[in-house]
């Protein structure tokens, strides 16, 4: 075979070959799963995330929280509102705040919670030191070590959107 | 992205004249993507009025809520990376207070956790500020 045809062969693998996973030796993936809810007729099979495994951070046992980036428990309604949270255990944050049941929808070989007593929320404070990964295909949440950047090669140029 | 230090904007690439800034939301709202029905328009080349849209109507302690749903015409990106083509909603019907224009600080939409879908994974440095979105299966 022609060098150059070897050659040009070669480069082609290179380049369809998949990249390899960015290494990422991380103690605190929390599993998460979504909540699903059915509101009048509509069904959201998306409508918040749930992490079940306890936060270390908080150092608590294990509860369920509802993860509220866009409110940060500022606005347990889905909007900036004057009206009261309602004291009703088991509701979601946000706009399907007044649906239930709420149903938590596992990732496979994962235990279901039960019953829904209690739904607490965290957001942005959470993350001020330690930046998040949210991988929806593993259902999983990352938290990483502050203060250390553990993997330059997540923020690559192509990818990345700054301030 | 931006980071006010109690909420996260990103802007959201539509096609049009500028980006959208959208706050980043895992919960909020169950909708991909709500915004106003000014800019729902642009992006969806409706007035609201078809009967082809979508409609949703919530119970909430606040009052009823009608959002009203069409797909975009096309792809939405942050950065280079496409989210495809979303549903986007807005409110019609509602308390002034959950009206995106109302609210006491300006944002232009709520994308929510449902815009991702499977395919991907998102990092957020609040200290950057910056975020990325991966591939699935790149981080391991």
């Amino acid at each position: 075979m022609p060098r150059t045809l070897l050659l040009l062969l070669l480069t082609a693998c290179a380049k369809s070959a998949p990249p390899s996973p960015i290494p990422l030796d991380l103690a605190r993936w929390h599993r998460f799963s979504w909540a699903s809810v059915t509101a009048d007729g509509t069904r959201f099979d998306r409508a918040a995330i749930l992490v079940v495994d306890s936060l270390s951070s908080r150092g608590s046992s294990e509860v369920l929280l509802q993860l509220d980036l866009a409110g940060s428990g500022t606005m347990p309604f889905g909007f900036p509102s004057a009206t009261p949270p309602d004291p009703a255990r088991g509701r979601l944050h946000g706009l399907l705040h007044g649906y239930r049941p709420v149903t938590v929808v596992t990732p496979p070989n994962e235990p279901n919670p039960g019953p829904l007593d209690q739904i607490g929320s965290f957001g942005l404070p959470e993350f001020e030191l330690s930046p998040l990964l949210l991988d929806f295909a593993r259902h999983r949440i990352g938290i990483l070590p502050p203060l250390r950047n553990l993997a330059p090669a997540i923020w690559s140029p192509e990818r990345t959107t700054r301030g | 992205m931006t980071y006010d230090s109690s909420r996260v904007r990103i802007p959201l690439l539509t096609g049009g004249a500028r980006p959208l800034q959208v706050l980043f939301d895992t919960g909020l709202s169950p909708f991909p993507l709500w915004t106003t029905r000014q800019h729902w328009m642009r992006l969806t080349g409706r007035d609201g009025t078809e009967p082809d849209n979508r409609r949703h109507r919530l119970r909430h302690p606040a009052g009823a809520l009608t959002f009203v749903g069409a797909r975009f015409r096309q792809e939405i990106r942050v950065g280079g990376v496409s989210l495809g083509r979303l549903d986007v909603v807005f409110l019609e019907e509602g308390p002034a207070e959950a009206r995106l224009e109302h609210w006491p600080f300006a944002v232009d939409g709520v994308l929510g956790p449902s815009a991702f879908g499977d395919g991907l994974i998102v990092a957020m440095d609040l200290r950057g500020p910056r975020m990325a979105i991966l591939p699935a299966g790149s981080v391991r």
